[in-house]
């Protein structure tokens, strides 16, 4: 009898991070050629990552159905349990609203929360990991959702692009359209704020983008949570990672990967972080 | 000498600035040879004489106006024409000149007096760090000579204007002595050249003369270059088409947009119709202005040229034409912040227009666009901020000179960019979405984090820095010093970079030009990598004029 977290797969959470925190991680689909997949079950990132390359359609990407979030809640709630659902950015995709339909649908609605986070990729899963650990503390359901609600402002994520086509042509460019137009092999820095991509800066390379990534994060010091996310290229993750090694002991932060939800959108060679700040 | 004058009415102080355009126009490549560093885009005669051309946009034919007004319209027209730094500074004296005049029929020498004092004024003013040695200086002291003789009981309008000549010459002469570089060059200031060779012409049209007194006078200077030598006098010309009688008829303004456009067939084939025939822009853009009996024929020809805009006619033969500035188009105007860039060649007009400009001006040949297309182009925008990058140290005061013009509606913020690889890093560090301080801050930061590099063709032989420059070899610029000399503009280009220092984790962009080709650029590109490898090289066809190679490093 206690408050269980859900999330879905655009949170790249780490499948052993979910499994030790008990979090249940619902999977987001992913279209390429016209078969679908659940994104982390049926297909891994490499391979996601490979038929992005040499696909000649893109990849497009579908929330989980009302029906998996009803299986989810009713198996949760058979075992005696409540549940905070934490999901991405209302404003990218229609999960939230999946999620809504699904706990109308509930004998009992009122023992599940739902939280639009406006959030995406690994800083939701942050907010699913903080609220998980405060679960175990034993707070009720009620209280854990305004725990989360209350975090939101304090967590943020950025990213740096090797390119900005994925998230124009997928429909996700946001106020990041200000950066379109591929000149000079800039690379684009965004931050996502009120539930969708913002155009922060633009770097001449990606050596000087994911620098700028790490002042950007240093800036928002002393932080209770960090993560780095990477699409294909775990080395420079892991340099970042190092990089990042003053804020916080090596292996408290977090590397995560793009799966093939958020690497629909972000596109090979890119990256991410992902913070929770003090204040 | 000549007639003296003691007084000078309205008329006559526009016949008098008709001349001075014409004598200007006459000793424009003369000014422009004096230009210290010789590249091929330095055009000092060339920016004051279309300054002066757009003297008359705002210029109003009736017989009765007095001086004052005549010189308010001319310094309206003036501000908005204005290109590069000695015609911004000239169109301040304008402006200051016109503000110090009393407004009576006829003027003598002490309100002259005070109008040149005015004007010097308004000129200092209009430059954040006024340097001597250069127009300011030449200014200044026609004003004080003017002062000190009407102290002395001097007051004829025409010896106050022989005495603000001749105090300019000498003034003009002093210039290497007060600027360095004028002497290691061996000339004389170009922008107090212009400003000699107009006030003395004015003079010479208030007296009767003819202009070879001001070239005779201006002959004997040393540090004069390729000065024209027994060239005809040009005969004084009376402004009006006939003396006392009103012109009657339609004064035609538009602007043509259009490719490829000739300024110069464009001004002879008005010219056999109409009067007044000013034609001022570049292969883009071409502001024309004419009086004529029937516009529709000039409307017709416009319409041949090329798509017409801010199409205005009044109808001369009634009185009191209002020339208030309702020509511009005026756009809807949006909260917001828009950026122009100035950039010659179309691969760097895409460049800036990719990176998020709203618009880019290009200055034509001369490189220099005047304040007016400076204008149109912000409210071609139609945000309520526009932030302009002039790319240009030549443009920089016409930038700022357009942020200072009364606009409904915008606000204008100048980044002070004084080359193409300054504006690329201001522009790409702009942020639509964010505040407007924030980006303005952030371009600035980023104009000043690179290095620029440029490559040309010199156009004389001076010495500059210590270096002996030859006519018709390469020259390199290392943030606007004069650096290097060579025989091809790749070994210059190269020579230039080895004295900034390429290292690997350096990125070096290059803009190739007009005058270079792509394969030339890679073979560049090819060596530099050769000598640092790992280096980032990003090369960009910028198709600029003039410059074979623009580069960065940061």
């Amino acid at each position: 009898m206690a408050v269980r977290v859900v999330t879905d797969s655009s949170a790249d959470l780490p499948s052993d991070i979910a499994n030790n925190a008990d979090i249940t991680v619902i999977p987001c689909n992913v279209v390429i050629d016209d078969v679908s997949y659940k994104d982390g079950v049926d297909i891994t990132p490499d391979e996601f990552y490979q038929r992005l390359a040499t696909s000649s359609r893109l990849p497009t990407t579908a929330q989980p159905s009302v029906a998996d979030f009803q299986a989810v809640y009713q198996n949760l709630l058979d075992e005696g349990h409540t549940v905070v659902s934490i999901h991405v950015s209302g404003k990218l995709s229609g999960t939230v609203n999946a999620a809504e339909q699904a706990r109308a649908a509930l004998s009992d609605p009122a023992a599940v929360e739902i939280v639009d986070s406006q959030l995406a990729s690994i800083s939701l899963g942050l907010v699913s990991l903080a609220a998980s650990k405060r679960a175990e503390e034993g707070v009720t359901i009620a209280q854990l959702a305004q725990q989360v609600r209350d975090q939101l402002p304090r967590t943020d994520c950025m990213f740096a692009l090797d390119t900005l086509e994925y998230l124009q042509k997928g429909g996700r460019i946001g106020r990041a359209q200000a950066f379109v137009g591929a000149i000079l092999s800039v690379k684009p820095i965004l931050k996502l704020q009120d539930g969708e991509a913002y155009p922060l800066e633009r770097s001449r390379n990606m050596d000087r983008a994911l620098r700028r990534l790490a002042e950007l994060v240093r800036g928002q010091a002393p932080l209770t949570q960090l993560a780095v996310v990477y699409s294909t290229e775990s080395k420079r993750a892991q340099d970042l990672r190092k990089q990042l090694g003053d804020l916080m002991p090596e292996k408290e932060i977090i590397i995560a990967r793009f799966g093939s939800t958020l690497g629909t959108y972000v596109g090979p060679k890119a990256f991410g972080v992902a913070l929770t700040s003090v204040s | 000498m000549g007639e003296i004058r003691n007084e000078i009415r309205g008329i006559e102080f526009r016949e008098a600035l008709a001349f001075a355009t014409r004598c200007l126009e006459k000793h424009r490549d003369a000014v422009n040879a004096l230009n210290v560093f010789p590249v091929p885009d330095g055009d000092t005669g060339t920016n004051m004489l279309l300054t002066m051309k757009s003297g008359t946009e705002r210029m109003n034919d009736t017989i009765e106006a007095t001086v004052a007004q005549i010189a308010s319209w001319w310094a309206d027209g003036v501000f908005w024409g204005a290109r590069g730094n000695s015609g911004v500074i000239l169109s301040q004296f304008f402006k200051g000149f016109a503000a110090g005049l009393e407004d009576v029929e006829t003027c003598d020498g002490s309100i002259f007096g005070k109008a040149f004092h005015f004007a010097t004024e308004a000129a200092y003013k209009s430059v954040s760090s006024p340097v001597e040695g250069t127009i300011l200086t030449v200014i200044r002291c026609m004003a004080e000579a003017v002062q000190e003789k009407f102290d002395q009981g001097q007051d004829s309008a025409s010896a106050t204007w022989e005495t603000a000549f001749r105090s300019g010459l000498v003034a003009l002469e002093s210039t290497p002595l007060l600027l360095p570089v004028l002497q290691e060059a061996g000339v004389v200031d170009a922008g107090g050249m212009g400003m000699v060779i107009i006030i003395g012409a004015m003079w010479c049209s208030f007296c009767g003369l003819d202009d070879t007194t001001v070239e005779s006078e201006l002959g004997s200077i040393s540090g004069l270059k390729e000065w024209a030598e027994g060239s005809a006098p040009l005969i004084q010309e009376n402004f009006l088409a006939a003396s006392g009688e009103p012109e009657w008829g339609y004064c035609t303004q538009f602007l043509i947009q259009g490719k490829g456009l000739l300024l110069e067939q464009i001004r002879e084939d008005l010219a056999m119709s109409a009067e007044s025939v000013l034609v001022v822009g570049d292969e883009d853009n071409v502001r024309v202005h004419v009086h004529i009996l029937d516009p529709g024929a000039i409307l017709s020809y416009g319409v041949a040229q090329g798509q017409l805009r801010q199409i205005k006619i009044d109808n001369m033969s009634l009185q009191n034409t209002d020339w208030s500035a309702t020509h511009r188009s005026v756009a809807e105007i949006k909260p917001g912040i828009s950026v122009v860039a100035v950039a010659p060649g179309e691969g760097l007009s895409e460049l800036f227009m990719d990176g998020g400009c709203a618009g880019v001006v290009s200055g034509g040949q001369t490189m220099n666009p005047s304040v007016r297309q400076l204008i149109d182009a912000v409210e071609a925008t139609g945000t309520s901020d526009v932030i302009i990058l002039p790319n240009n140290k030549n443009i920089l005061l016409t930038a700022e000179q357009a942020a200072q013009s009364e606009l409904g509606g915008h606000t204008i913020h100048v980044i002070s960019t004084k080359t193409i690889p300054q504006g690329v890093a201001a522009m790409l560090a702009f942020n639509a979405a964010g505040s407007l301080g924030d980006s303005v801050q952030a371009m600035a930061a980023a104009s000043e984090s690179v290095v620029t590099v440029e490559v040309t063709l010199a156009v004389r032989n001076t010495t500059v820095g210590g270096l002996n420059v030859e006519a018709g070899k390469y020259i390199g610029l290392l943030e606007g010093d004069l650096v290097v000399t060579a025989d091809t503009p790749e070994q210059a280009l190269i020579d230039c970079l080895q004295q900034v220092g390429l290292t690997e984790d350096k990125i070096l962009t290059l803009y190739w030009g007009e005058n270079s080709s792509a394969g030339q650029a890679e073979e560049v590109c090819h060596e530099l990598k050769m000598h640092v490898p790992g280096l980032q090289v990003d090369v960009f066809f910028g198709g600029q004029p003039h410059y074979p190679y623009l580069a960065s490093v940061e």
